[in-house]
């Protein structure tokens, strides 16, 4: 097959690639303009926003841990105005779907982002329901499936965009939570966020992030993202994007075998800021070489099972 | 800014601690300025994960040569020590904003602690370059903490403080400061460990000075999307936090918010 087709469908959107950026690890998308064809990618989903602008954690907001990362940035942006009149404008002219991943500290907030960001030229809402690194909101509606349907409902009636709700990991079940986000109107499920964790300096003898507590993210958690969303696929009827230490072809393949339709490369761009497009093509060999569309591919692994 | 894969040219081991690496990376080597790094990959391996920055050293342009001088503190920095010449290295690079020469000529003061003095090198020589008088001081605990220092009496006058005696002074970087004449200075530039930073901008700040700082903090990305390597600058009472990475690593030290 000379080629193959990588289009993924998420409601109305359909994206020419299931590769999109997590949100948090590429930015706004302009960083990284010089390194790659923003063009190319999927979709890129920025930073998260929130209605005022957040400075966010004290340092140290940053430390490496085994094949992993822990962040505890606490949600510093500027603010949804200004994502609407200073980035966005920059953002657009590079012809690739923006998603903007929202968070609020209430039900209103988030209805109010949804509300302010129609008609903006974004493509989709990523609905952040699952930051583990901010006191109020957050984890707290992720970790609560009647909470979590909640916020999804409060987005779904502001917005005619696609609804993307990315869940956390730091819960006891997460596929009630991800059907209790779909019966609300969500369009697609994004999994996982990082998991919640910590680490010590033993010679300062305390803990190493200002925040205490951080999210671990990195290929130390693939195995954890690979069980939720082969859980997950398979007990939801809308698609699943798929992330969590993906920083190659191969990691992204047993995603998309594991049942994600797409996937998104978080702490992988920072070890590889050019991993996205790397993956793209390697999908595209894959199909080729293998005589697939990508859609073939989603959940194979099911049924060897 | 651009990746690349770099050649090792040469590797040298310069004292127990210190490693000297010398890439080929001509895109790269065109456009540096004093203090800028690389963020480098230091292997295929996913522990450590992470990129590792480094001041850059020393560059020529028209030879397409990077330098890198480096302590060998953990696992990333080990495994950057083993590379062998002909190696390739993933680099990301010139980032971030290095020194500011703000005259045309003048006379400097540079101030390196322990492995402080790597970016000093590659600013030592542009001042020289741009007929600016410079001033070196390099300090550390021990000798093999120092890696150029005799080298860098070719820039200018160097004075050396070791905390043993090793070599030099036997003192802190700060006990030859009265030694400078600070009258005559029209700027100070500094890289080191915070607290001897914080000494030095008290000095400055007495002595009427501008001082730039360069700062070390941990990054992920390395070109100011992670958020992760904030520094807090302006008013003490509401510090704004900016990104060393790309904000600086350099900053005027007045505008940073020193720790008492």
């Amino acid at each position: 097959m000379i080629n193959p087709d990588l289009t993924v469908k998420i409601s109305s959107l359909t994206l020419k690639n299931p590769v999109m950026t997590a949100s948090g690890t590429f930015g706004f998308g302009l960083e990284f303009a010089n390194l790659l064809d923003l063009s190319s990618l999927g979709a890129v989903v920025v930073k998260g926003i929130t209605l005022t602008p957040r400075q966010g954690n004290p340092g140290p907001r940053i430390v490496e841990t085994a094949a992993g990362v822990l962040n505890a940035i606490g949600l510093e942006n500027p603010g949804v105005e200004a994502f609407i009149s200073d980035i966005l404008p920059e953002l657009l002219p590079h012809a690739v779907p923006i998603i903007v991943n929202i968070s609020g500290n209430t039900l209103d907030e988030y209805g109010i982002l949804a509300a302010r960001l129609n008609e903006t030229g974004v493509s989709a809402l990523e609905v952040n329901i699952s930051c583990p690194n901010v006191k109020e909101g957050g984890l707290v509606f992720g970790t609560v499936p009647e909470q979590a349907a909640q916020v999804v409902a409060a987005v779904r009636a502001n917005t005619r965009l696609p609804v993307i709700v990315k869940l956390s990991p730091n819960v006891t079940d997460i596929v009630s939570i991800s059907k209790s986000v779909e019966a609300a109107g969500a369009d697609a499920v994004s999994l996982i966020n990082t998991l919640l964790g910590m680490a010590i300096d033993t010679t300062k003898m305390k803990p190493v992030l200002g925040n205490v507590f951080g999210g671990l993210s990195g290929p130390a958690v693939k195995p954890v993202a690979l069980r939720m969303v082969w859980q997950v696929s398979q007990a939801v009827s809308i698609p699943v994007i798929g992330m969590g230490g993906i920083l190659s072809t191969e990691d992204a393949l047993e995603f998309i075998m594991a049942g994600a339709s797409a996937i998104a490369v978080g702490t992988g761009n920072f070890v590889n800021p050019q991993a996205t497009v790397e993956i793209i093509s390697g999908i595209n060999s894959y199909c080729s070489e293998h005589e697939v569309n990508l859609k073939d591919l989603v959940g194979m692994a099911w049924e060897a099972n | 800014m651009q990746r690349t894969f770099a050649k090792v040219l040469n590797i040298e081991q310069l004292t127990s601690h210190y490693f000297l690496i010398t890439l080929m990376a001509p895109q790269l080597a065109r456009t540096v300025q004093p203090g800028q790094f690389l963020h480098v990959r230091t292997g295929e391996q996913l522990d450590p994960l992470l990129r590792r920055p480094f001041s850059i050293h020393d560059w020529h342009s028209g030879e397409g040569t990077m330098q890198l001088l480096f302590q060998v503190k953990g696992k990333g920095t080990q495994l950057l020590s083993r590379k062998q010449k002909g190696e390739q290295l993933d680099v990301l690079g010139p980032l971030g904003n290095g020194f500011a020469i703000t005259k045309k000529k003048g006379k400097a003061l540079l101030i390196g602690g322990g492995i402080g003095e790597a970016p000093l090198w590659g600013l030592a020589r542009t001042l020289k370059e741009a007929h600016w008088e410079v001033t070196i001081v390099l300090g550390a605990a021990k000798q093999t903490l120092l890696a150029r220092h005799n080298d860098f009496s070719q820039w200018g006058e160097t004075y050396i403080a070791t905390e043993d005696g090793s070599v030099g002074f036997k003192g802190r970087v700060t006990n030859l400061l009265p030694l400078v004449a600070a009258e005559h200075l029209d700027q100070v530039y500094a890289c080191g460990p915070k607290p001897l930073l914080a000494a030095l901008y008290t000095w400055t700040n007495s002595n009427n000075l501008p001082l730039q700082v360069s700062l070390d903090e941990v990054m992920a990305c390395g070109m100011g999307v992670c958020l992760g390597c904030v520094q807090p600058v302006g008013r003490k009472e509401a510090p704004v936090l900016a990104k060393v990475c790309t904000d600086g690593p350099v900053f005027s030290a007045e505008e940073v918010v020193w720790d008492d």
